[in-house]
């Protein structure tokens, strides 16, 4: 299966292209610059190995393909670039499904161990963005006409991994500290992606059916 | 002195003072329409014709209406009596028409005798034929009965009165006021009076007439006295020679001259003065004159109002009196020319609006509408009254009804929407001051300034001033409100709600605080302007130490590792200062996470171990942005040094807050490092730059297995910069 870069920075493109080659030697490669040639290459394809989305882009934000794949590919990993990870976007870009991220600024060489991490199902995740999920979750009010699947909270073990990973923790310590394996917390941390998508999806489908009911 | 009782200070408001003027001239109203209608009513119009030696009747109506015109009258006859007419009977004036005391004195006589038998029951007219005419005249005369003439003398003697005490209702302590009001009085009775006797049908009682015609002249020569009087002070004063009483009191003694029978001709006694204060007024005319030379406002205030005033009087003067000099009767004439006095004192009227005649302006007309408009309800309150006798049908209970129901609501909000002090609708003041303080130019802050104090005291007059004013003041014992302007200067507010109040020390501690506050708002505004220069101040400084020095350096490295090393470095301190400047409070254990997440990643690429052991619970302590920023700088050129130079294989980290310091240690098991480095690279300078910014200390020990460096900040001694930590602010 191919890899879909979308990233509107010719060099930055070519850059990414060639760490996914070098990660994944053998595979294939489509760049593009725009959300319109991206939705192009999608619709070419059923799956995808995974794709690299920036956020900046000319004629979009990087987030609604996010939100798109989620339906046109679902097993499709999306996966933002960026240059920061305390970027505003990026948790919305989370929120939108993307399956973890990838920091532009750093070498080839992390890069390319970063991603095969997250092919193995280890996704990275920052202070900043632990805490604002702490917040997010913390903030949701419970709502009774919401399907029963659709109420997400957080569990207990789920909240410490939060809270140790906000306090700058790495996934080794966490897991130390709160006496888990490693590939627990992993797994942990992975299952908080979701429920933060699943939550921000029953949040606006809520939304969309108050909006509806009202405008009835 | 400021402000006595209410009652007291409520009296000395010029709208309280004009007030009591339009009291006294509906006084004088009453008063001389009662005397014009008090003699009983013949209904016939006579003209002496002196050909036939008889009076001929013009028109006839009411009680003669069966008289025909034309009818000629030679005398009168009732209970017995009979009078002959005569020619001196029918004079208009007798200061015009007789020429010495004794034919007044006759003259009064007669008009005793006639003026007893018009008031008999039944009256016989004979006319020149022989015939007798019966009349029965009627108690009262009617008012619509009285002629033109009347009415003109009536209005022109209020007219003068309310234009004078209008004037001395803003400045009545000036000498010039008061002879100017003495004036107005004067021609407010010297006018009507005059008025009530020359429009008389036939004659007038003898005690009556002789009242009026003595009130008359003696308040004509009130009138000329206080005429030169006024050009002695206004509008300079020539002397401190206390002139004008000495000439009123001269013509007073004049008058009682000619009542002690002093005086034999009516001419010397009666117009002599009159000729001699035309004179003198000439002549301190121009002495005035001179004496404005140098004021040319001045000079043109005066000289209108020297126009007006001696041409309406010198015509005057001509008309009636200098005839008389050739023995031309021109007392019926005298009811006419009376109007000329409503040019002398409209002409004045005029001189106030356009010449600002007594430093009053275009606003002082202003008062007069609500004094007015509140005459005007008394009087409809008045008709009412009347109306109410009329149908006797109307039960009590219906007029109640009318009146409580329709006609007090009614009145009550015509009341409120006319006269009524535009309710001082307390302007959110809050909201009007910091509208003044936001204004664009200066021009427009000192415009909003003024709509402010207007709407909150309605005065009658603004008057901007270049002098620097720095307090709120009274002056004139309430008149006036000296007010520092929103621009620099100052603003003079005149007479508090359209002259009808007094500003009260409550005004002036009203606008005391809008001052302040105004001061605050701009001095607020001022920090806060302020704290942003020096926020853009410290993005830029950073954005030029932090950012653009590294890239130049990436510019000028030999080898692109070493280029991409110090453009990722870069990179990182923009992704602080970003994060700097968001709205995150920065608190330290958000900080020292963010370092080590970013220190763990970075020593693992260089293929490192870290350790770094948490403190159990996270210090939410928030840091200013200055801590914030240099602190991660520091931190992160340690590290780099490590990773670049010290060869080491494993880092240690230790963050402990001591009281308010927060003592960082980063160690190393490398080959150790004293402080002193020769070599390239600003690395060092910089790290102590940032240390000593934060007042902190750096100290190296170079170990055996390595190096230690300690760094010590003192959290809360932040000065140099404002923070971002809320906090902070003042």
């Amino acid at each position: 299966m191919s890899v879909l870069v979308v990233e509107d920075k010719p060099d930055t493109r070519a850059w990414l292209a060639q760490v996914v080659e070098q990660a994944f030697p053998g595979v294939e490669v489509e760049g593009v610059g725009d959300l319109k040639s991206a939705r192009r290459v999608l619709a070419a394809r059923a799956a995808l190995r995974f794709a690299l989305v920036d956020l900046g882009l000319p004629d979009g934000s990087g987030t609604e393909l996010i939100q798109e794949m989620q339906h046109t590919h679902p097993t499709t990993p999306a996966i933002v670039t960026t240059v920061y990870s305390d970027d505003d976007n990026l948790f919305g870009a989370i929120a939108a499904g993307a399956q973890g991220y990838l920091l532009k600024s750093q070498s080839a060489e992390l890069l390319a161990r970063h991603l095969q991490r997250l092919e193995d199902g280890v996704l990275p995740l920052s202070p900043s963005i632990a805490r604002r999920m702490l917040a997010f979750f913390r903030e949701r009010r419970p709502v009774s006409t919401v399907p029963r699947e659709s109420v997400v909270n957080l569990s207990p073990r789920e909240t410490e991994v939060l809270t140790c990973i906000g306090r700058g923790l790495r996934v080794s310590e966490t897991a130390a500290r709160l006496g888990l394996a490693e590939s627990t917390v992993a797994s942990y941390v992975k299952n908080l992606y979701a429920k933060l998508n699943i939550s921000t999806r029953a949040e606006a489908a809520l939304e969309a059916s108050r909006r509806g009911l009202l405008e009835r | 002195m400021v402000g006595g009782g209410h009652s007291a200070a409520h009296m000395r408001s010029p709208g309280a003072r004009l007030a009591l003027g339009v009291a006294v001239a509906l006084a004088m109203l009453c008063t001389v329409l009662v005397l014009a209608s008090r003699p009983s009513w013949l209904g016939l119009s006579l003209v002496w014709d002196p050909t036939h030696k008889a009076a001929v009747v013009q028109s006839a109506e009411g009680p003669a209406h069966g008289i025909a015109r034309a009818t000629k009258i030679v005398a009168l006859r009732a209970q017995g009596k009979r009078v002959d007419l005569a020619a001196e009977d029918f004079v208009r004036e007798p200061d015009s028409s007789l020429p010495t005391f004794s034919a007044y004195a006759r003259f009064l006589r007669r008009q005793g005798e006639l003026a007893e038998l018009q008031s008999a029951e039944i009256i016989e007219l004979v006319t020149a034929e022989g015939k007798v005419l019966t009349l029965k005249p009627r108690p009262g005369r009617p008012l619509t009965s009285l002629p033109a003439a009347y009415w003109v003398q009536l209005v022109v003697g209020l007219f003068a009165w309310l234009i004078a005490a209008g004037v001395w209702a803003f400045r009545p302590q000036e000498a010039s006021t008061r002879y100017l009001l003495l004036s107005g009085a004067a021609t407010m009775v010297f006018a009507p009076l005059a008025g009530v006797y020359s429009t008389r049908e036939l004659a007038l009682s003898y005690p009556m007439f002789l009242w009026l015609s003595e009130l008359n002249h003696c308040f004509g020569l009130v009138y000329a006295a206080a005429m030169i009087a006024l050009l002695w002070y206004y509008p300079r004063r020539v002397s401190a020679f206390p002139f004008g009483p000495l000439v009123v009191v001269a013509y007073a003694l004049w008058f009682a001259g000619q009542v002690a029978g002093v005086f034999e001709s009516m001419l010397v006694a009666r117009r002599w003065p009159v000729f001699l204060a035309l004179l003198l007024t000439f002549a301190l005319s121009a002495v005035q004159w001179r004496k404005t030379q140098a004021d040319p406002v001045g000079r043109a205030a005066f000289s209108w109002f020297l126009m007006s005033w001696l041409v309406g009087t010198t015509a005057f003067v001509c008309l009636t009196m200098v005839p008389q000099l050739f023995g031309v009767d021109t007392g019926a004439l005298q009811g006419y020319a009376f109007s000329l006095f409503l040019l002398v004192y409209g002409g004045l009227a005029f001189g106030i609006l356009r010449f600002r005649l007594f430093e009053l302006g275009e606003w002082w007309f202003r008062i007069f509408s609500w004094v007015f408009g509140g005459a005007l309800f008394l009087a409809l309150d008045l008709v009412l009254f009347a109306g109410l006798s009329l149908p006797q049908s109307l039960s009590l209970g219906v007029a109640l009804i009318v009146c409580g129901f329709v006609y007090l609501p009614l009145r009550s909000w015509l009341w409120t929407r006319l006269i009524g002090t535009r309710a001082n609708e307390r302007p959110d003041l809050f909201k009007s001051v910091v509208r003044v303080a936001f204004a664009a130019s200066l021009g427009e802050r000192e415009e909003r300034w003024i709509t402010l104090c207007k709407r909150l005291f309605d005065p009658l007059y603004v008057e901007r001033s270049e002098e620097r004013e720095a307090s709120v003041r009274l002056e004139g014992d309430g008149l006036f409100l000296r007010v520092p302007s929103a621009a620099g200067g100052s603003v003079r507010l005149g007479y508090k709600n359209g002259g009808r109040n007094l500003f009260a020390p409550r005004d002036r501690d009203l606008i005391a605080q809008a001052v302040d506050m105004l001061r605050y708002v701009d001095e607020s505004r001022d920090a806060y302007n302020q704290g942003v220069r020096e926020e853009r101040t410290r993005i830029a400084r950073d954005l030029h130490d932090d950012i653009g020095s590294r890239l130049l350096s990436g510019l000028h490295q030999a080898h692109v590792e070493d280029t991409k090393e110090v453009i990722s470095q870069a990179i990182a301190e923009m992704r602080t200062i970003i994060h700097g400047l968001s709205d995150e409070r920065l608190t330290l254990d958000h900080i020292i996470a963010e370092l080590r997440h970013e220190t763990s990643l970075r020593l693992e690429a260089a293929g490192l171990e870290l350790e770094w052991p948490l403190a159990d619970e996270p210090e939410e302590l928030v840091v200013s942005y200055a801590v914030y920023k240099n602190y991660l700088s520091i931190m992160r050129e340690l590290v780099a040094n490590i990773v670049r130079h010290a060869r080491a294989r494993r880092v240690s980290v230790r963050v402990e807050l001591h009281g308010e310091r927060l003592v960082s240690e980063v160690r190393d098991d490398g080959i150790g490092f004293t402080g002193v480095h020769a070599g390239k690279g600003q690395g060092l300078t910089n790290l102590h730059k940032r240390v000593r910014e934060l007042k902190g200390t750096l100290t190296y020990e170079k170990r055996d297995e390595g190096t230690c460096v300690r760094i010590d900040i003192p959290l809360r001694a932040q000065v140099a910069l404002p923070s971002f930590a809320p906090e902070a602010v003042p």
